[in-house]
């Protein structure tokens, strides 16, 4: 923005240089050989700049030269990631075993989150500190996949306990937990924290999909 | 620097703009866990991690409930990324469907934005003349932003002029706004406006990108006093630009001219002064270095500017050393690499302490946008590059939990079992056969014992081949399952293959840009260079002709006299 900002102010600074700068320069040359070999170096300077804006225009030019190559390298990249994170799923969660956690957070204007800790079957499997990106990104209908582990077919219990600050700044702790039955095929459970006005506080829910 | 904070401050707010009513009506009920994780990752404007889990979600069936949003999303996320191409696919297939108006415009909108951003002013401008109606409310500010840029750089200022003139002052694109209808208003001749539009620019102040604007417009404002022959205001003007802001030097240097032409030496030597107590490697300071002397030989100082003259000498000296050594330094890719990581850390604030790479010689070049693009490049391919080797080095690993659940699941010599299982299933299928058939032609002479003990023979019968059954079905799902550890050992040779023909062709890509990046540096010292040679010339030869003079008429007590006179 700022380099647009810049070359639509050339066009006024070009004119600046050539009222201010170079005319008065120029016009007292005569009287003056020093202050002569100081203007010729502004203008010196000034071609200097052309022929660098005209070599920077080469580097654009080679660089969007490469781009499509850039581009496509990056498509590939991307399929490439989506394709291993699928085999390794497969292999080390399958289907029929697998449960995946994923949290949520509305406004979060009454909790500020700080770290969380999951819990299956009274085991604490992981957990997560947050920095304020990922706030940011949970507030603004991002969704964090949490967890992603392996369930034996059957009954289990997960849990969740959040710590952060209320909208007074005061710690809180709080948990939710959920029974689930694993049956075949993956399981995926939703923690949501989300602000509740009426209590003035955050209400924290699990929503089995 | 600051153009980088400022492009990417705005690039991401620009997305986040045109996506706020996507977000806005889904974070009320999301309906889709995948779609979350994608904005979860978009959020954090890590765009390859978002892309990424776009793909995977695809894959495993697509969003659902969201309408065409995930897709414009990957749109604009692609856009973000460097992936134009993509981008401009998403937005054409968009723009050929049923969209509504509003829609269409937010797409047509980012047509035009990402025209613009690739230097394509005349498509960006035909994207534009493709919104009709009205402009949605949240996108009005950064929409006239656009245009009025656009305009302006196709020399369309009566266009600029008649875009819509109400828009909220507070939005962060306001000041833009009306600095570019400054700009449009000077070139149709009305000073009048352009002067209250850049006196508006100047009034924003609340960040430093606003701040370095409002010192760009008070620059502006200056020239248009003085070409009014308004002098006393031209210098009040550049009075307001900030003594420490980016655009203090040109504004210091500035100040200093204007009082040289009207022969007010003295008031010269202020900003002179100012100006060289700054680092060399600003142009400004680099010339005022040789104007301070010449302002002393005006002021009849001789010994001064003599001085002042040998000290330019010396400092320009240094400056070529530096500049030479550094020059050399860079060359080296290693070394090339520290000044593109140095780069990195100072955009995210984390450098605790000046590289040696870093010179202020390249902090100009290094807030050039030209200097950027190619950086963001070599930038994306570091970072593809890593997401590369992440997944070679996951090659091992995978053939490791490929045999072991192979050793759990399946062992060899099926072929045997199988075929003694066959045979005593055939057995027991004829044993099975002819017991029913005694069973079925039971007459009066048979005990109940006998018949007990032939219904535990057939139910014995039954059971084993029951057993055998099941069996034979396990050995056929873990035959399988051995093929699926084929195909599995298929897609993980495939992946390897894949990671390590792309890590090839990174290097390749990578190896071009690092070239260019290093060619554009160069350059930039180069003219540095050429300019310190020049003045250094000129320091030289005034020197020269001081001595001279000095020579020819001496006066050991003038300094003094002068000295006294002008304090």
């Amino acid at each position: 923005m700022m380099n647009t900002i810049k070359q639509q102010l050339t066009s006024i600074f070009v004119l600046l240089i050539l009222v201010v700068f170079l005319v008065p320069v120029q016009a007292e040359n005569t009287k003056d050989d020093q202050k002569s070999a100081i203007s010729s170096v502004s203008k010196a300077f000034k071609l200097d700049k052309s022929e660098s804006e005209k070599r920077k225009e080469e580097a654009r030019k080679a660089v969007d030269a490469l781009s499509q190559d850039i581009q496509s390298l990056k498509q590939t990249v991307i399929a490439l990631n989506k394709d291993t994170r699928i085999l390794e799923e497969e292999l080390l969660f399958p289907a029929n075993t697998q449960l995946v956690v994923f949290l949520s957070q509305d406004a979060g204007k009454l909790f500020t989150l700080h770290n969380v800790k999951i819990k299956v079957d009274g085991k604490i499997v992981t957990s997560h500190l947050y920095g304020d990106q990922e706030r940011y990104a949970l507030t603004h209908s991002g969704v964090q996949r949490l967890l992603l582990t392996n369930v034996s077919n059957g009954k289990h219990t997960l849990s969740a306990i959040f710590t952060g600050k209320d909208y007074k700044g005061r710690d809180l702790k709080r948990a939710a937990s959920v029974d689930f039955n694993k049956m075949n095929g993956s399981k995926y459970i939703e923690f949501r924290i989300s602000d509740s006005k009426a209590k003035n506080t955050a209400d924290f829910t699990v929503k089995q999909w | 620097m600051l153009k980088r904070q400022l492009l990417q401050y705005f690039n991401s707010l620009v997305i986040i703009l045109c996506l706020f009513s996507v977000s806005k009506s889904h974070s009320e009920e999301l309906k889709d866990l995948n779609y979350g994780a994608i904005l979860y990752e978009f959020y954090q404007q890590d765009y390859f991690k978002a892309l990424v889990e776009y793909e995977y979600a695809d894959e495993k069936g697509g969003i659902e409930n969201h309408g065409d949003y995930p897709e414009l999303l990957k749109g604009g996320i692609s856009f973000s990324y460097g992936m134009e191409r993509q981008a401009r696919d998403i937005f054409d297939r968009a723009l050929k469907g049923n969209l509504p108006e509003n829609a269409r415009n937010r797409v047509w909108f980012h047509v035009a934005k990402m025209a613009y951003r690739n230097g394509d002013v005349s498509v960006s401008a035909k994207a534009l003349a493709n919104i009709t109606g009205d402009i949605e409310a949240n996108l009005l500010a950064e929409y006239l932003y656009i245009s009025s840029i656009v305009w302006v750089q196709k020399g369309r200022y009566q266009d600029v002029v008649d875009l819509q003139q109400v828009f909220d002052s507070k939005d962060i694109y306001a000041p833009y706004i009306y600095f570019n209808r400054a700009i449009a208003h000077a070139q149709l001749g009305d000073i009048k406006k352009a002067i209250a539009h850049f006196t508006a620019v100047s009034q924003y102040a609340s960040n430093n990108e606003y701040k370095a604007l409002g010192d760009r417009a008070n620059l502006a404002l200056s020239y248009l006093y003085e070409s009014g022959s308004n002098e006393s205001k031209a210098k009040k003007v550049l009075e307001k630009v900030r003594s420490s802001g980016f655009f203090s030097n040109q504004a210091l240097l500035t100040y200093a001219w204007l009082a040289i032409n009207e022969k007010d030496y003295k008031k010269s030597l202020v900003p002179l002064k100012a100006l060289t107590q700054r680092s060399i490697a600003i142009p400004e300071v680099q010339e005022a270095i040789l104007l301070l002397p010449h302002v002393y030989e005006k002021l009849q100082l001789k010994g001064r500017a003599q001085r002042g003259f040998i000290e330019a000498g010396n400092d320009y000296e240094t400056a070529i050393l530096t500049i030479q050594k550094l020059r050399q330094r860079l060359k080296n890719t290693k070394n090339l690499k520290k000044f593109t990581a140095a780069i990195a850390l100072i955009e995210e604030g984390k450098l605790s302490e000046p590289s040696q790479e870093l010179s202020p010689f390249l902090l100009s070049l290094i807030s050039d946008h030209t200097f950027q693009s190619v950086l963001g490049e070599l930038q994306d391919l570091q970072e593809l590059k890593a997401s590369l080797e992440a997944i070679k080095a996951k090659e091992i690993p995978l053939y490791v939990i490929l045999s072991a659940r192979q050793e759990s699941k399946g062992k060899t010599g099926h072929t045997t079992v199988m075929s003694n299982l066959i045979k005593r299933k055939n057995k027991f299928k004829k044993q099975y056969a002819i017991i029913k058939k005694k069973f079925a032609a039971i007459g009066d002479d048979y005990s109940y014992e006998d018949m007990q003990r032939l219904k535990v023979n057939m139910d014995y019968v039954r059971d084993e081949l029951d057993n055998i059954e099941q069996t034979l079905a396990t050995i056929g799902e873990s035959k399988k399952h051995s093929n699926t550890v084929r195909q599995y050992r298929k897609r993980i040779k495939k992946r390897m293959s894949q990671a390590k023909r792309n890590i090839v062709t990174n290097d390749m890509l990578l190896k071009k840009v690092e070239k260019i990046l290093y060619r554009l540096i160069k350059d930039e010292l180069d003219l540095h260079e050429k300019r310190f040679d020049y003045y250094l010339t000129q320091s030289r030869l005034a020197k020269a002709r001081l001595y001279d003079s000095l020579l020819q008429d001496i006066d050991p007590f003038q300094d003094e006299k002068l000295s006294s006179e002008s304090q």
